[in-house]
């Protein structure tokens, strides 16, 4: 258990850096936990985790499960009196989790997301076919939904050749690596130890 | 008038391109697709990299400003994401770095509009030329969450309680039903990651619309369409009992109205059928 205030205005300030979002305006309203429809499977609810990063409890809520069960519905960022974009947020500390080495709540949600980047960056759109299979196998389960993908097929609504538009390597560059590189974002130095 | 379809109007959202495709040439609507769009990033992007999530849509921003052109979308993930980096890219500092990585200016600024902004300027058109009257069809108009909550973005519509699809839905002459569920979360990707939490935000809304008398549901969202579509599929695997609801793209009961065929519109292509409509269209043609 971490003591509270300790780094208090640190990590209060990366975040807010790293979102531009005025999370300190939060003033528990409830607004935001009220409109949430993921917060039944929520270690934190949305205004629980802006008190705890008030407060600098970084360990606490960067290995939540809150951010990974957003389902960026945005209910939560128009709702909020104090003009807080709060799903922003909760992407923001998604990618702070990932890139201080924190193990993601939900595995599959960031593989799946590896792999649909991953499309665009090598064909500039999204194969719909191609995701799912390379999905499938990266989770292991090869003949996952094989029933529910044959209905789509046969029914016209599954384009069965990835078209290549363009590659867009460059413009991914500065921001992810492709899965073959490894990760950036994991064995960083100075990660999890705080 | 510039078309960003996005991926999966190619895809599992074939039909929605189809029926746009016949219903703009229908009302002589032209609208050309934006040569060299690239995908918006969707819900991946801003899930791992926040400048990622600006640079994708900032590029075929910058492909549509050289044209100078409205820019219309019809994917509501599409269409947020574009909208988002967009007022992003108001910030100097954000807009320095895609600029950097893009190598591209972003002076221009380019209208993004959403195709229910375009289809709601053809009320009057849709409701003098139709050539069948879907009177007596209750209608539940789903939203879903992403067309219209977007951010510190004035949207065209209001965010919890929008309406144009009901008034496009009046004009065909079936009756828009007021229910409470047409902003909620259908769980968009989690239909992939976590199916048993997609299901249940599913059978929340089809109950809703059940309970309000819904014999059709139409939404202008690729992933809403498809996941109410997925989970009564998948749910009728498990129970096999409750009556299922058909769900239209918007595009595809303005078609019918017009005299669309079953083919024209791909309303053959679903998971839950839509033959109960098409049947009523065809005896609504012979009352008419």
């Amino acid at each position: 258990m971490e003591a509270p205030l300790a780094r208090s205005l640190e990590f209060l300030k990366q975040v807010e850096a790293h979102s531009s979002e005025p999370v300190r305006r939060c003033y528990q309203c409830d607004r935001c936990a009220t409109g949430c429809p993921m917060v039944p499977y929520m270690q934190h609810a949305p205004n629980e985790l802006f008190r705890l990063i008030q407060l600098g409890a970084k360990e606490t809520v960067l290995s939540s499960n809150a951010f990974w069960f957003c389902v960026s519905c945005y209910t939560c960022s128009v709702r909020c009196p104090n003009d807080i974009d709060i799903t922003h947020v909760m992407d923001t500390l998604r990618e702070l989790s990932l890139r201080e080495g924190f193990p993601p709540a939900l595995p599959q949600a960031r593989d799946f997301h590896e792999l649909f980047l991953d499309c665009v960056r090598r064909s500039g759109r999204v194969s719909e076919l191609e995701l799912m299979a390379r999905y499938n196998l990266k989770r292991r389960k090869p003949f996952s939904r094989l029933a529910l993908g044959w209905e789509l097929l046969r029914k016209g609504r599954l384009e069965l050749w990835p078209r290549r538009v363009i590659s867009l390597h460059e413009i991914f560059a500065p921001f992810v690596s492709s899965p073959s590189e490894g990760r950036k974002v994991e064995g960083r130095k100075g990660g999890r130890s705080q | 008038m510039r078309f960003y379809p996005g991926c999966t109007l190619s895809s599992s959202a074939k039909p929605y391109k189809r029926s746009i495709d016949w219903v703009w040439k229908r009302l002589g609507i032209e609208m050309e697709e934006l040569p060299g769009w690239t995908c918006c990033g969707a819900t991946s992007a801003h899930a791992l990299s926040r400048d990622l999530a600006y640079a994708l849509p900032a590029r075929n921003l910058a492909l549509a400003q050289e044209l100078g052109d409205e820019l219309i979308v019809a994917c509501s993930a599409c269409y947020s994401r574009l909208k988002i980096a967009q007022k992003a890219l108001e910030n100097l500092q954000i807009r320095g770095r895609v600029t950097r990585v893009l190598g591209q200016s972003l002076e221009g600024h380019v209208q993004i509009k959403n195709i229910l902004e375009v289809l709601s300027g053809h009320v009057p058109r849709i409701q003098k030329e139709k050539t069948r009257a879907l009177e007596g069809l209750k209608i539940a108009c789903y939203y879903g969450c992403l067309a219209t909550r977007i951010p510190r973005v004035k949207g065209f519509d209001d965010r919890e309680h929008p309406t144009m699809m009901e008034r496009l839905v009046s004009a065909t002459g079936a009756t828009a039903l007021d229910w409470p569920a047409k902003t909620s979360c259908c769980g968009a990707s989690f239909s992939v990651i976590h199916e048993e939490l997609a299901l249940k935000m599913c059978s929340q809304i089809l109950e809703m619309a059940r309970r309000c008398g819904a014999d059709v549901i139409v939404t202008s969202c690729p992933f809403c369409q498809y996941n109410l579509d997925w989970a009564q599929w998948t749910l009728s695997r498990q129970d096999g009992q409750k009556p299922k609801i058909p769900v239209l793209f918007i595009t595809q009961l303005v078609g019918l109205a017009l005299g669309g065929s079953e083919k024209d519109l791909m309303l053959n292509s679903h998971l839950i059928s839509t033959e109960k409509i098409t049947c009523r269209a065809q005896t609504a043609e012979g009352a008419l």
